[in-house]
């Protein structure tokens, strides 16, 4: 997959693909909405039925088609509307996360959250958190490059 | 010494083929290629008598079990196999009834690469194996080798040589490696405690050699969807094309499909035709798992496999 | 290609190659074979490079310099306005220089041209490198025990398709300048050589003659073969490699010969490119249809098919057998699918 040519580093913002649960976080998003919260414009929303719906080749592919970051957010444990597909994700997630960082991917750009339907001001609070999180990374520029070896930490 | 073992095997086998009524073995035969033997299926009790056994039947033989798999299969099975049809039977891609298993004690394998790189252009024949040491006959001379020095990366970690809940466990080969002291993850520690850039480094140095040959995916026991992730082209999760994208992919989610199921036969790795040290990428994944959920692949078919399952006490650590 | 009338030979310290092959890659674009992790490979030269010339055969074929694994050969651009520009791939007209190469890989060049040249449209990035390939091929002294390419009419010592070819001695090599252009190629390095001795020159033509000796069986009748694979295409025989067979790309990828490929392009908003990367008979994915059909669906009709690519239909096409007798396949396939056993198969008794 080719990558777009990044901008220069100045104008550079984080972009981030969120892909967020229809019946907690992306109701927690509408209400940061609604709530007139004020959040980075970084995240493009990717709207899934669970966060179990969610699988590594979602995330790899994300950040193979030009993401620095991406989030994943679903429903507290608990508080999932298919029961227990939070409670799947959350294994096939750490397994993920882990491989990532040994593969020498920063931890920052793979990110997981619990956020509920009535967490507007959580779901604003959580994208600048990321945003600067990914920020502090830099942009990334594919799996396996050269540049990857000595960016920006 | 080995020629008595393989003689008797033969016959075990044979009389084991006939008794039980099976439509096939699955087991290995010689073939021309140096330090190789070929994966057979074997149709009738006849045929057995090309059969051999000798520490380079490095082929994982649970794999065949999808090619093959109607009627009543006989299969000799090393520790490996038998953990990989355990993975089979957790996935219901077998039945246990249709099989009839004949475990044999595995010596550990040799690396082949290892051999020829001490021995170039050396051929099977003038291998002998015999206890804990491989003598190799050279124009010089014959050279003794510590077996233990000559395995595998992944047989050298095996603590499961010995195949268990078979129909038929066999004796022992006269020729054996010590019980292996490594664990298959022991090389993945000490790269995780690099710098994430070396990390990062080492394997894009890896991984840039790889041709996106499929031939780890299609060696392994455990692979065996209809349709891979590579080949779904509409639309498409990656392309073919040589790139390190593609690449990374490939075998990231390679390793995610594995994690929980890999029972470090190391096939993937003796396989690549490019060398790639697989057993650092599938060594994390079941260290891992290991780790987080106290699962060891392979050993119970009664299991739940644990990516397809969880615990309410399940590590949390990466929800930010 | 024009021939030169007599070879004429020259003679290079091996001492002296390292600083030859560094001088040779400021004219031209140039790949050695080189080891790289556990293997040995043809890539475009570098300072710091391993050349490996001992290792019989290398790894990786030599195609890939003609026939990459994966190329682009085009993009375009969508500008705002919906407006969509073709961008052609740069060409040059800088030489391409194969150095190091044995016969086999270069006789498999003929193979290859019979694909890419001379089929009803020649394909026209391959055209570009063939015409800029100049190659110093490589006399083989120490064939593999699966190397078989005297049984497939070649030989370690074989000279075509080569501009030179490069015969290594116990001090240096003599390099037998063959065509205009490997003449061409090496004249402004002449202060490298040296005259080859009459001594060095006898010794090189007296390897050169003996060949190297090999046991593996006697040489194939191609049409012998052709007919004795097409009479036996419903025997059992391909059931038993079909059952070892992994569907792996190693043997193909492997091949010097096999030359399949598939086209992808791969599309955004604001633009994409069109790529060719090599494909395999041996994936079950490479015939299957849109519609879901798979004609060659099963394992033995996809053994079946590469066998039949190398020994009847390019024989039947008029082309050149799909095999050169490097072994590579032999040595790499994981399961001993052994195409010297397929030949013997088919001529039983010459084996």
């Amino acid at each position: 997959m080719e990558r777009t040519p990044q901008v220069a580093k100045e104008a550079w913002e984080p972009r981030i693909v969120a892909f967020l649960c229809r019946w907690c976080s992306y109701a927690g998003a509408d209400l940061a909405g609604v709530s007139r919260l004020s959040y980075p414009p970084t995240t493009r929303v990717i709207l899934v039925p669970c966060s179990s719906r969610i699988s590594p080749y979602h995330i790899t592919k994300a950040l193979m088609a030009g993401a620095d970051g991406v989030l994943v957010s679903g429903c507290h444990p608990g508080d999932c509307h298919y029961l227990t597909g939070n409670l799947v994700a959350r294994r096939k997630f750490i397994v993920l996360k882990r491989l990532l960082a040994y593969l020498g991917i920063e931890e920052a750009r793979v990110l997981f959250s619990w956020i509920s339907a009535s967490e507007g001001e959580e779901f604003a609070e959580l994208i600048r958190e990321i945003t600067e999180k990914v920020r502090a990374v830099g942009p990334f520029r594919g799996f396996l490059r050269e540049e990857t070896r000595d960016t920006h930490v | 010494m080995s020629e008595d073992y393989t003689r008797a095997l033969v016959e075990t086998l044979r009389e084991a083929f006939e008794r039980e009524g099976l439509d096939r073995w699955i087991a290995y035969a010689p073939s021309r290629v140096p330090l190789r033997v070929r994966p057979t299926v074997f149709t009738s009790p006849d045929e057995l008598d090309n059969l051999i056994f000798n520490g380079f039947c490095v082929q994982n033989l649970a794999g065949y079990l999808k090619h093959h798999p109607e009627g009543r299969v006989g299969v000799l099975v090393k520790g490996c196999d038998r953990r990989a049809i355990n993975v089979l039977i957790q996935e219901k891609q077998v039945s246990r009834e249709n099989l009839f298993l004949a475990g044999i004690p595995c010596p550990g394998m040799l690396s082949r690469t290892r051999l020829l790189e001490e021995f170039p252009g050396l051929q099977s024949d003038q291998v002998e194996e015999s206890g804990e040491t491989v003598t190799v006959r050279t124009p010089d001379g014959p050279r003794t080798l510590s077996r233990d020095d000559m395995l595998l990366p992944t047989c050298r970690s095996c603590h499961h040589r010995i195949p268990e809940d078979v129909e038929l466990l066999l004796g022992p080969p006269p020729f054996a490696a010590p019980e292996a002291e490594m664990d298959f993850s022991a090389e993945v520690g000490p790269i995780g405690e690099m710098p994430r850039n070396q990390r990062a480094a080492l394997f894009a140095d890896e991984l840039s050699r790889c041709i996106l040959c499929y031939a780890c995916r299609n060696i392994c026991p455990l692979c065996y969807c209809d349709t891979c992730f590579t080949d779904v082209n509409q639309p498409a999760w990656m392309t073919p094309a040589l790139e390190p994208g593609n690449i990374f992919f490939y075998h990231v989610n390679r390793m995610m499909h594995m994690a929980g199921r890999c029972v470090a036969c190391g096939s993937c790795e003796w396989v690549c035709p490019e060398h790639i040290p697989l057993r650092l990428l599938y060594g994390k994944i079941t260290a891992d798992v290991a780790e987080l959920f106290s699962y060891e692949a392979g050993l119970d078919a009664t299991l739940p496999q644990p990516l397809s399952h969880f615990s309410e006490d399940d590590p949390d650590e990466h929800i930010g | 290609m024009t021939r030169t009338n007599t070879s004429d030979s020259r003679f290079l310290l091996r001492d002296d190659l390292t600083a030859f092959l560094s001088a040779l890659s400021e004219r031209c674009e140039l790949w050695i074979p080189q080891a790289v992790g556990e293997g040995v490979r043809f890539l475009p030269y570098r300072e710091e490079a391993l050349l490996n010339l001992d290792q019989t055969p290398p790894d990786h074929p030599a195609k890939s310099i003609l026939f990459p694994n994966t190329e682009t050969l085009f993009r375009y651009e969508r500008t705002e306005d919906g407006a969509i520009t073709l961008i052609p791939q740069e060409t040059t007209n800088q030489p391409l220089a194969l150095f190091g190469a044995r016969s086999c890989d270069i006789r498999a060049f003929d193979a290859l041209d019979a694909v890419f040249l001379k089929r009803s449209a020649p394909d026209t990035s391959y055209r570009q490198r063939r015409n800029r390939l100049v190659i110093i091929g490589f006399g083989c002294l120490d064939p593999a025990a699966t190397c078989f390419c005297e049984r497939m009419g070649g030989g370690p010592f074989d000279e075509a398709g080569m501009d030179i070819q490069m015969i290594p001695l116990p001090e240096g090599y003599l390099f037998r300048t063959l065509t205009d252009r490997g003449k061409a190629l090496i004249a402004p390095l002449a202060s490298f050589f040296k005259e080859a001795d009459p001594v060095t020159a006898s010794q090189a033509e007296a390897l050169r003659r003996k060949g190297a000796p090999h046991p593996d069986g006697a040489a194939v009748d191609f049409a012998a073969l052709k007919a004795a694979v097409e009479a036996g295409r419903e025997e059992p025989f391909w059931e038993s490699l079909a059952a070892v067979c992994l569907g792996c790309g190693i043997c193909t990828f492997a091949c010097p010969v096999c030359s399949c490929f598939s086209l992808v392009d791969e599309g955004a908003l604001k633009g994409g490119r069109r790529i060719r990367h090599w494909d395999a008979c041996m994936f079950s994915v490479f015939t299957r249809e849109a519609s879901g059909h798979n004609p060659r669906g099963a394992a033995v009709d996809r053994v079946k098919q590469r066998f039949f690519h190398k020994f009847f239909y390019s024989l039947e096409n008029g082309e050149p057998p799909g095999c050169v007798g490097c072994g590579r396949c032999v040595t790499q396939c994981p399961t001993c699918i052994d195409i010297r056993e397929v030949i013997d198969h088919f001529q039983p008794g010459e084996g």
